[in-house]
């Protein structure tokens, strides 16, 4: 029975896999394209977010910080050192990393909402920093030269800019399979479970933490450098402000917390309807479409917190209790 | 004691003519230069000083203050600003602690329950031209209705679901708050112009701006009511006996949901307060709240939880912290400090400056 299930998943995930890279070939329109390669960076962006707060339960509402972090070091090395944004993006994401590492040893040790207030002001924090200092151009922002030349990053058509983002979401979920699949991060859920309890059987919790804290800053920042290439402006307040942390813990928590499919699922669903939104009532009605994700996250809270995924679970239970096929096993799930 | 109250029409207490003697000898211009930086610019301000003391004080007080030196007067000036800011800082922090303490819920949409206090205040006065002042009480009863719907409609769902999912409701609501504010009334910044707007105490050469003293007064008289409430009276009682143990107090005959209904609704009506006398000096536009709501969490934990003395004297710590720190680096870098203060008191209080249990 296991089997089958198995190998219907992987059959799913194949087609998924095929679907995504024929997808550019039939997509003639631009705009349609961008909205794909949006989609994938934010699926991206909440994959990462997930790590640290599906899977290890730790809710970060400071991932903007990192997000700005990747952005403005690969693009100050290409900008004053001449270093190929390629090379930037692992020097930023490493940097993060370790930002992570030195932020998170006194914020993990934190529980709950202090934590998320912790992350809030951090990324607060680091932004005002960000606004205010000369040498990145402060609340200018930076504009990147339009070089396109596959070595800087840069490209004329959308088409690599796809692909290199589906590579890079394949990437990262394939890192969120392996550590949900190894020691971290058995032990980050089970921090996730019952931290006291975790901490009893002798897991070093605040080590742990700072893992999948690291892990979660690293891609962060490798998605951030994506978004500075692609857009080709950076600004303190586009991407460290509250509201991008808020859009990364929507997504995971829209498509279901804690699954390697979620975020994808969550962004799918959510950032076109984002997107059509602002595209259609941006002008006359500004907000409406921060009307709309208020309003997602307001009924996840209060009716499904186990996000989209929860909920397709929750229908395939019952499908599968009324007809009568391993109730009692379900069940006990 | 040497004491004058003078009652100007500036903001700063300056005499008109005065101020445009000022304006003539370009002294102003000097100090405020916009291309020194603002910490070098503090120095530039304390070389024009000695040109600068005929403008800028009385006459009576001069003689006083040779007595003070220039820069006891400039941080006590600070320290003075800091301590009328930390009273609307502790406004804000009162109903969002009596929440938290008595509830163990984070209300995430506080932020925009001060604004939609203000913009009620806003629309007392456009509409029936009521001084916000004496709107005040209003505003409390419709935020104290508001809190009781909204914890009977949607926290009272969220109640025996994990934390995150009470953080997505109300930062949910907060949101859908904030931007359904931007679709109706626009990003307009709107403000009333009371008379009073503009008073200013002169004590000792110290200024003192009137509506802030006010707000500050607000906040000591209200946290002194809901001392008295929670102390004497029969449902102050209930609610602190369901702030120590939910199942106890259930077991006692309490109602344990009407009792989460009033608290709500008395934490909003606090927020009412806080926002109707908010908009005696300040203006109100749909993101207006969220700043103050994060320094009202900080003035939370820094205070302890639940605590309305912690709430006040965690407020004024905060506001005096701010006000100095952006005396004397910058007043851009004013949440970072109280970010610094925030993480200090986690790391080494984390039961708040009074001690006590943390979460």
């Amino acid at each position: 029975m296991k089997n089958k299930f198995f190998s219907y998943k992987i059959f799913f995930i194949i087609l998924v896999l095929i679907i995504s890279f024929l997808l550019p070939i039939f997509i003639k329109n631009i705009y349609i394209l961008d909205i794909a390669i949006t989609v994938l960076l934010y699926a991206y962006l909440g994959n990462a977010w997930n790590i640290v707060g599906g899977y290890c339960g730790q809710v970060s509402l400071g991932h903007a910080a990192y997000y700005g972090i990747g952005a403005y070091v690969s693009t100050i090395l290409f900008l004053k050192f001449g270093i190929l944004p390629w090379i930037g993006m692992i020097v930023g994401a490493i940097l993060a990393g370790f930002l992570a590492i030195i932020s998170g040893y006194p914020s993990l040790r934190m529980k709950g909402p202090y934590f998320v207030f912790f992350t809030i002001g951090f990324a607060e924090t680091i932004r005002i920093l960000f606004l205010n200092w000369s040498w990145v151009e402060g609340s200018r922002g930076i504009i990147i030269p339009f070089q396109d030349n596959p070595l800087n990053f840069i490209f004329f058509s959308k088409i690599p800019y796809y692909y290199i983002i589906l590579t890079f979401l394949i990437f990262g979920m394939c890192i969120t399979y392996s550590i949900s699949r190894s020691k971290i991060g058995k032990y980050s859920i089970a921090i996730r479970e019952d931290e006291t309890m975790a901490e009893a059987l002798g897991i070093n919790t605040a080590l742990y933490k700072s893992y999948t804290f690291a892990i979660s800053a690293f891609l962060m920042a490798i998605g951030g450098t994506f978004y500075a290439q692609y857009v080709l402006f950076i600004h303190p307040n586009d991407l460290m402000s509250l509201n991008n942390s808020v859009i990364f813990m929507l997504i995971a928590v829209a498509g279901g917390k804690g699954t390697l499919f979620g975020p994808l699922i969550g962004s799918i669903v959510i950032m076109p309807l984002w997107e059509y939104f602002r595209s259609t009532f941006g002008g006359r009605f500004a907000g409406l479409g921060i009307v709309f994700a208020g309003s997602i996250i307001l009924i996840i809270g209060t009716a499904a917190p186990q996000g989209i995924l929860g909920i397709l679970t929750k229908i395939r239970t019952r499908y599968s209790l009324s007809s009568k096929s391993n109730s009692i096993v379900r069940e006990e799930r | 004691m040497l004491l004058l109250i003078s009652f100007s029409p500036c903001p700063h207490g300056l005499n008109v003519n005065k101020e445009s003697k000022f304006i003539k000898n370009k002294e102003w211009d000097r100090g405020n230069n916009a291309s020194v930086p603002s910490f070098l610019s503090f120095i530039v301000n304390k070389n024009n000083f000695e040109h600068r003391k005929d403008f800028l004080l009385e006459k009576d007080i001069i003689i006083y203050f040779k007595l003070l030196k220039k820069e006891m007067r400039e941080i006590l000036q600070a320290i003075v600003n800091g301590i009328l800011l930390g009273g609307i800082y502790s406004l804000i922090a009162i109903g969002l602690s009596l929440i938290w303490g008595v509830m163990r819920i984070i209300n995430w949409a506080h932020g925009a329950m001060v604004m939609l206090s203000m913009y009620i205040t806003f629309f007392a006065y456009s509409m029936f031209k009521l001084d916000p002042l004496l709107s005040l009480p209003l505003v409390a009863v419709i935020m104290f209705v508001i809190g009781y719907l909204l914890q009977m409609v949607l926290v009272e769902r969220t109640l025996n679901s994990p934390w995150i999912s009470r953080l997505c409701a109300t930062f949910g609501l907060m949101m859908l708050l904030e931007s359904l504010a931007l679709l109706v009334w626009s990003s307009n910044w709107r403000a009333i112009p009371v008379t009073y707007g503009t008073w200013t105490f002169c004590i000792g050469g110290i200024f003192i701006s009137f509506s802030r003293f006010v707000a500050f007064s607000i906040a000591l008289l209200m946290a002194l009511a809901l001392h008295l409430f929670l102390n004497h009276t029969e449902s102050g009682k209930a609610i602190k006996a369901t702030a120590q143990d939910r199942e106890a107090a259930a077991l006692m005959g309490i109602n344990i949901n009407n009792i989460y209904r009033i608290t709500f609704g008395l934490g909003l009506a606090a927020t009412g307060v806080a926002g109707a006398s908010l908009m005696t000096f300040y203006f109100v536009f749909p993101t207006v709240g969220f700043p103050f709501a994060l320094t009202a969490y900080i003035v939370c934990v820094l205070g302890g939880l639940g605590r309305l003395n912690g709430a006040v004297l965690g407020g004024l710590i905060i506001g005096i912290a701010q006000s100095v720190s952006a005396y004397l680096i910058s007043p851009e870098y004013k949440m970072v400090v109280s970010f610094v203060i925030f993480l200090a008191v986690l790391y080494f209080k984390p039961g708040g400056i009074f001690g006590g249990v943390s979460e």
